[in-house]
């Protein structure tokens, strides 16, 4: 395994299992600690004895620990002696492991199967009974939307001026109605609107943006037999048709690929969390966004860790400039980031965003990566920016961004962020070699 | 688009039925929109425009970079130190962070670049002094750019040609922090001019920042300062009065020191091998300026506390010179006075406030021996002395002392040992170590179901953990076994002090094994 002990601490839920995690790090606790090139093992001494063990292609981790935490503090404390690479012995799987690795195997067939399945029935005519469910979905988003119509229309005629003292609930009710109505791509675009009104001097040119762009998606809903298919696919997506997984794999464009995972960053969500990472194609240089939800707390369905290299199949959500994806097959083959390809200038790095908004115009966060872009603290300002050697400069957002600063010392690195039409979110930064991970918890 | 916004602000119903426009590309595609419905139109307009605005964003454009960082002139520890110092930085286990750094300096390495804003924002002295010297050209660079950082570069820009050019304006117009730093940097180079500057400005300042800046005076503290610290000693303020007291002291020659051996040499006198201690019964009237307690001198306690006062702040060396005395003779002399207790306790005092090494270690034999306390307060007295002089007798001397207390102190004794511990040298010799680990381990054993406590070892094994010498560590890690079907809180609670004190042997573990120097003392 290459991970570094970094990286298997941003696997971490939050700090204090982290925390946790570094204390179980300690070869005295552990006993039968082996691993080979799938996976690895060991038992653990706590207040029982915890069976634990690590797939290396997709960090999963199994133990038999009864914490709620995912991965747990056992798990984490046996990727940390894996990673360094001397603690944990080659070794043949014990049976606990190997009926455990064939068990997950045979999940993975199974979802192949669903994803054939997903192809096929993409293939056939839809049945009787599932026109029916799909005209019956399909009038109730209508009904919907023109509901949403009318209400931004009154918000056009009243004038955003009284919006600032609304409450929550004034922009929840309608959320709420969307939920109704199986819109849910409108009702999430409606409730992060309710944080705009005050939140910013000029709010209202933003919320009139914001309100603006809904206008123009349920416009191009009503008229999506006008739109070129691939268009219509991310409409409809927005709106809330959404896919499953196994559904992106049979109908979405799969790309195998050395993928660099540049960062990750998480939001704090109604009733949850939303993570973001970000990706980059060594190869196809195909940026890409794997968006994961946590509800309630309950664990993120993949461990992503940033900062390495992991070759593998990414399968993108359908669309005219496909973003959103989701790895379908990955392999152990991981190693750290020591190169990042990048865009030359941030002019040409803004050609590209322009290009992709031409094909689908309601994407709002983009992958920035830059080569010789040099971090600037402007202290009489308290303004952060990259520069590139042309001298455009693009704001990060607010925030101290001092290991960036320190690591670059003032000469170009190389660098990704996550731009969204107004600040710069760094991710990481390359100098010397070595990608450093930049936001949260790094 | 500031006509679009204006309509959306106050709304169509006011508006009227105006067709907006954004002077942009955009204006060609929504003229082609029915113009019947204002809202609609209103809206697209408004989409388009915010997708126009995203799509063609305009990057400001920034004259030249600042100055980067100098090469570095020291290569940076290895990526396994880097997650050890990572760890000490964040504050698990930051009492051991000047340890690491020492060693990282023996080592000829510096901090990578990465751990700098931890470095910087680092507050305890020690640690920032032991970061000084690891971080680099980079780190030096950094610290220019956050003001909390400053420290790192008042220290960096010693000597005089590191002196900032506009030193005399920082004077007149800093912060007190900045001009306090001044005052410090100047007092290094030029010492006279830095005197002059704080006498200058001495009355417009307020009492605590007097006081902060007269403590400035300590660096390079000579008999030229005499004259400013004597008026001092008239402040309004208490705290610059003792501050000045304080300075004053360490100047051996000074008025000052001549005044309270006046005070102090009444109350001896040495004939025929015999030394004769009085209390003393009156004060010259100067004494309440320096610094001297001097109200209720009709109540005999307070006019034996005010025996010890004076001898405690008199150079023990003068008795040495007066009578021609030795120390361990003079010591001797004193025992069989009529104060001995009192007037060991002054001299005592004395030897630890001008680090007298020759009059501590007679004193230190006194008063660290076994003897019984009569009162409360020679309990106490048995309890602070020692370690009052402890850092001022050689180590072995401490060493063999506390291994002694280990065997064999009485059980009142016993209950020292958290102080005896709390002060202890930077680091053990291994024998000390082995001594300390061994009566550690006798202990445990004799701990049964019934145990109910863990004192006073618990105390101890906060200050052994960080002094015990890197020989030991292996006898340090060996498991404890306390007994397992004791189940009190505090046997309990000793097992965790016990997790912790191997918890911190094992980072040190660490810390030795990472950067690896032949010996770091």
């Amino acid at each position: 395994m290459r991970l570094t002990s970094e990286q298997v601490l941003a696997l971490a839920p939050d700090a204090s299992s982290a925390a946790a995690g570094k204390k179980q790090a300690n070869p005295r606790v552990w006993r039968n600690l082996g691993q080979n090139e799938h996976a690895a093992w060991g038992e653990c001494q706590g207040s029982a004895v915890y069976q634990v063990r690590v797939e290396l292609e997709t960090f999963t981790v199994k133990c038999t620990c009864p914490s709620h935490k995912f991965p747990c503090k056992h798990g984490l404390g046996l990727l940390l002696l894996a990673a360094d690479g001397k603690t944990v012995p080659a070794a043949e799987p014990p049976e606990w492991v190997a009926s455990w690795l064939a068990k997950r195997a045979a999940t993975e067939s199974a979802k192949r199967e669903k994803v054939a399945e997903s192809a096929k029935a993409a293939d056939d005519a839809p049945t009787k009974e599932q026109l029916k469910r799909i005209e019956k979905r399909e009038n109730l988003v209508a009904h919907g939307l023109d509901a949403l119509d009318l209400w931004l229309s009154d918000l056009m005629r009243n004038g955003l001026a009284g919006l600032e003292g609304q409450p929550v609930t004034f922009w929840e009710r309608q959320a709420a109605q969307m939920v109704d109505s199986q819109a849910q791509g409108i009702a999430g675009r409606i409730r992060s609107m309710a944080e705009i009104p005050g939140s910013v001097p000029d709010w209202p040119a933003k919320l009139l943006g914001q309100l603006g762009r809904l206008a123009l998606l349920s416009h191009s809903y009503r008229r999506g037999d006008a739109l070129d298919p691939a268009l219509r696919e991310d409409v409809r997506q927005l709106t809330g048709w959404t896919l499953k997984e196994d559904e992106v794999t049979a109908r979405g464009e799969t790309v195998t690929d050395d993928w660099l995972l540049l960062g990750q960053h998480i939001e704090d969500e109604e009733r949850g969390k939303a993570q973001r990472t970000w990706l980059l194609g060594v190869q196809s240089l195909r940026p890409a966004l794997i968006l994961q939800f946590s509800f309630m707390n309950q664990p993120l369905k993949e461990m992503l860790a940033p900062g390495i290299r992991q070759h593998g199949d990414l399968s993108f959500w359908p669309g005219a400039a496909p973003l959103r994806a989701h790895f379908s097959a990955r392999s152990a083959d991981t190693a750290p980031i020591s190169a990042l390809p990048g865009h030359e200038s941030i002019e040409v790095f803004l050609g590209s965003a322009a290009a992709l908004l031409a094909r689908q115009p309601w994407h709002e966060r983009f992958l920035c990566s830059l080569r010789n872009v040099t971090p600037i603290y402007d202290i009489t300002r308290d303004r952060w920016h990259i520069r590139d050697s042309t001298g455009a400069a693009l704001p990060l957002r607010s925030g101290g961004h001092w290991r960036l600063l320190a690591i670059s010392g003032g000469a170009p690195v190389d660098f990704a962020g996550e731009w969204d039409g107004e600040t710069l979110l760094p991710l990481g930064a390359l100098a010397a070699n070595e990608y450093y991970l930049l936001g949260q918890g790094a | 688009m500031h006509d679009l916004l204006t309509t959306a602000l106050v709304g169509t119903a006011q508006a009227g039925a105006v067709s907006p426009t954004t002077d942009t590309e955009v204006d060609t595609l929504t003229e082609q929109l029915p113009a019947d419905d204002a809202e609609r139109r209103l809206l697209l307009t408004a989409g388009a425009a915010a997708m126009y605005a995203l799509a063609g964003y305009v990057p400001e454009m920034l004259a030249a970079t600042p100055e980067p960082a100098s090469a570095e002139t020291l290569p940076a520890c290895s990526p396994g130190t880097t997650v050890l110092l990572r760890d000490l930085l964040a504050n698990r286990q930051g009492v051991l962070l000047p340890e690491a750094l020492a060693r990282l300096q023996n080592a000829g390495l510096r901090l990578p670049p990465d751990l700098l804003p931890l470095a910087l924002d680092v507050r305890e002295p020690a640690s920032r002094g032991a970061l000084i010297p690891v971080l680099g050209e980079r780190g030096r660079w950094l610290s220019q750019f956050n003001p909390a950082w400053s420290w790192a570069r008042d220290a960096l820009t010693t000597g005089e040609a590191n002196m900032p050019a506009a030193a005399e304006t920082v004077w007149q117009e800093g912060t007190p922090g900045q001009r306090h730093e001044l005052l410090k940097l100047l007092r290094a180079t030029d010492p006279a001019k830095a005197r002059d500057w704080l006498q200058a400005a001495w009355k417009q300042e307020k009492a605590d920042v007097r006081r902060e800046f007269l403590s400035a005076l300590s660096i390079n503290l000579g008999p030229d300062d005499e004259a400013f610290l004597e008026t001092a000693l008239d402040d309004r303020s208490t705290t610059v009065r003792d501050t000045a007291a304080n300075l004053l002291m360490r100047l051996p020659t000074s008025a000052f020191i001549a005044r309270m051996i006046a005070r102090a040499d009444p109350l001896l006198s040495y004939a025929d091998g015999a030394l004769d201690v009085e209390i003393p019964s009156s004060l010259d009237p100067a004494a309440s300026r320096d610094g001297v307690p001097g109200d209720s001198l009709n109540d005999a306690g307070h006019r034996v506390g005010l025996l010890i006062y004076l001898l405690g702040h008199v150079p023990p060396v003068h008795w040495q010179e007066r009578f021609s005395l030795d120390p361990a003779a003079f010591v001797a002399a004193v025992e069989n006075s009529l104060w001995p207790l009192e007037a060991l306790e002054g001299l005592a005092r004395a030897a630890a406030l001008f680090d007298d090494q020759e009059w501590a270690l007679p004193l230190w034999r006194y008063w660290s021996a076994p003897r019984k306390a009569d009162t409360e307060r020679q309990v106490e007295l048995l309890g602070e002395l020692p370690l009052l002089l402890a850092p001022h007798v050689p180590h072995a001397e401490w060493e063999a002392w506390a291994l002694h207390m280990l065997a064999e102190a009485s059980d009142d004794q016993r209950e020292l040992y958290g102080d005896i511990f709390a002060w202890s040298p930077s680091q053990w010799s291994r024998d000390f170590g082995d001594g300390y680990l061994a009566a550690l381990r006798a202990f445990i054993a004799g701990l049964n179901k019934k145990s109910k406590s863990a004192e006073p070892w618990d105390d101890t094994l906060e200050s052994a953990a960080l002094a015990l010498p890197p020989e030991c560590f292996a006898a340090a890690l060996a498991s404890f076994d306390l007994p397992e079907d004791n189940t009190t809180w505090q046997i309990q609670n000793f097992r965790r002090q016990l997790d912790a004190f191997a918890d911190t042997i094992r980072v040190r573990q660490r810390i030795y094994d990472e950067i690896p120097v032949a010996d770091v003392r």
